[in-house]
């Protein structure tokens, strides 16, 4: 049953042994220091600052959907920086291996990075960026996002919440652990086939790869069915389908591409570990398998996927736009169905993806309308955002900004994506960097409507604004990073040069590649200004605290409506809806600031060390696997299920937090003191910030027996 | 874009406090229904994967659809599913009832039928392997073995969760969240009779058509 | 969160179960799974009319089940559920149909040679 593979195996360690860990490459190295220091560091400051208890009673066993949902951004900001080094690292070596008399160092012939470690990176860099950066990303602003704008409490499912959290992290962790021990794939983020299959590459790569996003694949999964119960089922009363805020379609309609689409994924990578695994031949090239076949229902998920991670950015889009217009958003009614639309037909555009495989003309031609009309929906959405700005009272605030550097991308990726649909122009961009440049320009403007988004609800999750001066500079250095990068890079696509090559035969394309590399290094300049956002607003946290609910004067929905930051319970009645702005339509009628008169007692889920539990589990299944430990993928699948099984033998009977209590803290927000007796120990609370931790009262909340 | 405001803003509601408990069967059951619908996605690309490698080239040589289909069997195993499925139908209508021990012979059909499947199956295979007809000998084999055993993958996970159920309605009692976990096991014994219909139409009674 | 106030076997979606058509549905299934597979093993047919029959019969056996045994219909209790089949029935058929229409030339466009007069699918 179990295939034969080079190299020896012991049934304890299965292949690991001590010189899988590359400590002989210079750059691996000096990497496992800094992070093995970085790591040291960050436990010591939490022991020095006694944050252990509460690290874990508020954040790690936290079902709080604005807990997770911060702990999904931060996973992903910090993937995001995993995989920017990757894009640092491919240019640089593209800036050096110019010409075959360039100079070679580390051992490499040219540049400093050797063909194999070379195709590590541009791997992990689309495997990291697409699946472990922006998609956390976008989950974690859906979790925290949605159920405030359609008043829930929380999710429908909080427990499968975390779990979906942890699994993302299980599967980060996959990722990240094959920097040291062992090595990551070289085939690609899509995994080309048959590259992927075992004789050709009998390395852990691959098995490290294809493990880490089938449970990153079924994370998603769950976190999209989380989306959609939560908004078909949990809107608060008044709340119609009419009334929902964009975004929250978007989420809608981002969550049915994931639902449906990321199970194929997982289907067509088990396929593949099936042929790693058990000899199966679905695709190798041999015995009957069809490798086009890996092609295919790669794609079926792929280009769904690269949907699901558009559309929350243009929902993003369609709540910074109208709030810093000081307008409603023009065409809500199509801006939903587009939304939608755009979902639907992600379904049948995919075979553009490679159009050169060889199907025939009838095959091709169907493919390419429904790839060109994906621009109808996505025209009617930049039209309607261009209709907001019109005659508006544009505020050029930090969210905006990105905003609108949104919309020029979107016009760019879009055109050149009209391009790509085209087969005859495809035949001849084909795995060019002219494809590189579409589709970074394209994921680009996601990065900028999350950081757009980042900057516009950071006040509302965390009680103060983001540093406004090294916002603007760090969004004016991404801008030109992002324009002198990927517009020398369509200029080299239309000369020719193909995407993932290590070296660069022709000198004459020097000039671009150093404009390109100009262009990283503006976003590295770019970068530092963002941690220094970051930094700067922590420490000035006390003046840049808000005390109003919307802190921005002029939003529009309901998560404007609670304060700021949000309490644990979120709000402390529900809110009834009466139109399509709730928040903006109160505060135009003057009725903005008022409050309940009456509290109740509000029951929430208690919280839980189980979903981290499972999650080191599976990412002990997933290492395993990865090194064919047969006893301990065994041990773990037992585990998971065991405890599976004993979580539904112990219902969450969840905890009542009295109506009093809910009047004190209301009071103590509206009387603008430091809302920090709004934290609920093991009740969620309101995102935690340094300072808020030593102040907070005890609380009588029961704590998990 | 102009809102439709019909209500009066000075006299509108603001506040719903008695809008605060959603129906949490409802809820669990419809979550549960889209996760077996994404499994349908898996479902579907293995029959993709199937249909694809159902060719004379994927064979590699080797055996065929002809060799290793056996409709007849497959029958008396949908037969026993069939039977699984409507025991389980039994269990509801006990639970509709709110008789715990209809309930659990229910229960006990299902699990005793759907063991009985999984015999037939796994004795029908196991010729096949002695014949030297197993997963790694071709592309058609391994897209063969992957689509049947995926539903008797299902099963197996059937049969345990059964099991735990059995357990929790003689231990727990008929509680909403033994109620709410009753309601999708029901929904997951029917989907998997869904997956073996098209198992049962498209791979068994068209192999049988065409053949090699 | 819960149920209150009455038992939770008296919740709508435990009401749906019904006897009677339960055991109709399941007649109905074993006439539609027998019927084809006694036509297929005693050859009733051309290829071409036995795939008719066999796709009808598993066209009708599919409704037979989702409205007799989960109950998909468009009441207020299972709407939702029938409304996520109904999205998501064309997207089984794409991934299905469109994987397969790619793949009928295939072979014969990639010029593999032994395979230029391959016929589509089928031997």
């Amino acid at each position: 049953m179990l295939v034969s593979y080079p190299g020896p195996w012991t049934p304890f360690f299965g292949r690991l042994d001590a010189q899988q860990i590359p400590l002989q490459n210079p750059i691996l190295f000096w990497t496992f220091v800094l992070v093995s220091l970085g790591g040291v560091a960050v436990l010591a400051a939490i022991t020095y600052l006694r944050a252990w208890g509460s690290l874990w009673r508020e954040w790690l066993t936290s079902v709080d959907h604005k807990k997770i949902g911060v702990m999904y951004c931060l996973l992903g900001i910090v993937m995001l920086f995993r995989g920017f080094i990757d894009g640092v690292m491919m240019r640089t070596q593209q800036a050096m291996a110019v010409g075959p008399r360039s100079p070679g160092y580390m051992g490499a012939l040219h540049g400093y990075l050797p063909p194999y470690h070379f195709g590590q990176i541009y791997s992990a860099h689309g495997t990291i960026m697409i699946l472990f950066a922006i998609t956390p990303i976008l989950v974690g602003l859906m979790n925290i996002i949605v159920p405030l704008q359609i008043g829930a409490r929380d999710m429908a499912y909080p427990y499968l919440n975390a779990v979906s959290f942890w699994l993302t992290a299980a599967a980060t962790g996959l990722v990240m652990i094959s920097l040291f021990v062992g090595d990551f794939s070289h085939a690609g983020w899509v995994g080309l086939s048959p590259l992927t299959e075992l004789a050709y590459s009998p390395g852990v790569g691959v098995d490290y790869w294809s493990w880490a996003v089938q449970i990153g694949s079924i994370a998603t999964t769950l976190a999209s069915i989380n989306i959609i119960v939560t908004i078909i089922k949990m809107r608060a009363p008044g709340m119609t389908w009419t009334k929902m805020p964009i975004f929250c379609w978007t989420a809608l309609s981002t969550s049915v591409v994931g639902l449906s689409s990321f199970p194929v994924f997982t289907a067509a990578v088990a396929l593949l570990s099936l042929d790693r695994y058990a000899g199966t031949h679905f695709f190798t090239p041999g015995l009957g398998g069809n490798l086009m076949l890996y092609t295919d229902l790669f794609w079926i998920w792929g280009h769904p996927e690269v949907y699901y991670v558009i559309l929350p950015a243009f929902g993003i889009l369609s709540e910074i736009i109208p709030t810093f217009s000081e307008k409603p958003l023009f065409g809500y009614i199509t801006m939903a169905v587009a939304s939608i639309a755009i979902g639907g037909v992600s379904w049948s555009v995919w075979l553009h993806h490679f159009f050169t495989m060889g199907a025939g003309p009838g095959v091709n031609a169907f493919f390419s309308i429904a790839s060109m009309l994906v621009g109808i929906p996505t025209g009617v959405k930049v039209f309607n955002w261009a209709f907001t700005l019109y005659r508006g009272r544009v505020r050029f605030d930090v969210p905006m900004l990105w905003a609108l550097a949104a919309l020029v991308l979107l016009l760019i990726g879009g055109l050149t994506g009209m391009m790509l649909a085209m087969p005859a122009i495809n035949y001849t961009v084909h795995n060019s960097v002219f494809v590189v440049a579409h589709f970074h320009t394209m994921l680009n403007v996601v990065g900028f409507a999350c950081f757009g988004a980042i900057n516009y609800w950071f006040p509302k999750v965390f009680g103060f604004r983001l540093d406004e001066r090294t916002g603007k500079r760090a969004f004016w250095f991404f801008s030109a990073g992002t324009f002198v990068l990927f517009g020398s890079m369509y200029a080299l696509g239309f000369m020719g040069m193909p995407r993932r090559i290590d070296y660069i035969p022709f000198p004459s394309w020097r000039p671009l590649l150093i404009a390109e590399e100009v262009g990283i290094v503006l976003f590295v300049i770019a970068s530092y200004y963002m941690i220094k956002q970051l930094v700067v607003s922590i420490r000035d946290r006390v003046q840049n605290r808000v005390t109003s609910s919307d802190v921005w004067g002029t939003a529009r929905s309901l998560e404007w409506l609670t304060h700021s930051p949000v309490p644990f319970y979120n709000f402390a009645v529900q809110p009834h809806i009466n139109a399509r702005d709730e928040w903006a339509w109160r505060r135009e009628h003057g009725r903005g600031a008022e409050s309940p008169e009456h509290y109740e007692d509000i029951h929430l889920p208690i919280n839980t060390p189980l979903p981290l539990i499972l999650g080191a589990w599976t990412f002990a299944l997933g290492f395993s696997l990865v090194w064919r430990m047969y006893w301990l993928a065994a041990l773990s699948l037992i585990a998971i299920v065991v405890l599976v099984i004993a979580r539904s033998f112990q219902d969450d009977p969840g905890h009542t937090v009295p109506g009093a209590r809910i009047r004190e803290i209301e009071a103590s927000y509206r009387n603008g003191l430091e809302p920090a007796g709004a934290a609920g120990d093991g009740a969620g609370g309101p995102v935690a910030y340094p300072g808020a931790v030593a102040s907070r009262p005890q609380d009588n909340v029961p704590a998990r027996p | 874009m102009s809102q439709e405001v019909s209500v009066n803003p000075a006299t509108a509601v603001l506040w719903d406090p008695s809008h605060s408990e959603h129906d949490m069967i409802t809820t669990r059951t419809l979550g549960f229904w889209l996760y077996l619908l994404s499994d349908a996605m898996i479902v579907s690309s293995l029959f993709a994967s199937y249909l694809v490698l159902d060719h004379r080239i994927n064979t590699a040589g080797g055996p065929g659809p002809r060799d290793v289909i056996h409709p007849v069997t497959a029958f008396w195993g949908t037969v026993l599913l069939f039977s699984a499925i409507l025991a389980y139908g039994a269990a509801m209508v006990g639970l509709k009832r709110g008789d715990r021990r209809i309930v659990l012979a229910g229960l006990g059909g299902a699990l005793l039928l759907g063991g009985g499947f999984l015999l037939v199956e796994g004795r029908d295979f196991a010729q096949l392997a002695l014949q030297g007809m197993v997963p790694e000998r071709s592309g058609y084999l391994s897209a063969f073995y992957a689509l049947v055993l995926y539903h008797g993958a299902h099963l197996v996970f059937g049969l345990l969760w059964i099991v735990v159920m059995m357990v929790q309605v003689v231990h727990i009692g008929l509680t909403p969240h033994v109620v709410y976990r009753l309601l999708n096991l029901k929904l997951f014994w029917f989907f998997q009779g869904f997956i073996w219909i098209y198992v049962f139409s498209f791979v068994y009674l068209a192999g049988a058509v065409h053949g090699h | 969160m819960v149920t209150k106030g009455r038992d939770a076997w008296q919740h709508p979606q435990v009401q749906l179960a019904r006897g009677g058509q339960y055991v109709g549905a399941y007649i109905v299934s074993l006439l539609l799974t027998g019927g084809p597979l006694w036509l297929v093993v005693r050859h009733g047919g051309t290829p071409w009319r036995l795939m008719i029959i066999i796709v009808a019969c598993a066209a009708a056996l599919t409704l037979v089940q989702a409205y007799f045994w989960p109950r998909l219909d468009l009441s207020r209790t299972q709407r939702w559920m029938t409304a996520a089949l109904v999205l998501f029935i064309p997207l089984v058929v794409m991934t299905v149909g469109l994987t397969a229409w790619m793949f009928a030339t295939l072979y014969a466009r990639t010029m593999i040679p032994v395979l230029l007069h391959a016929p589509a699918f089928g031997y």
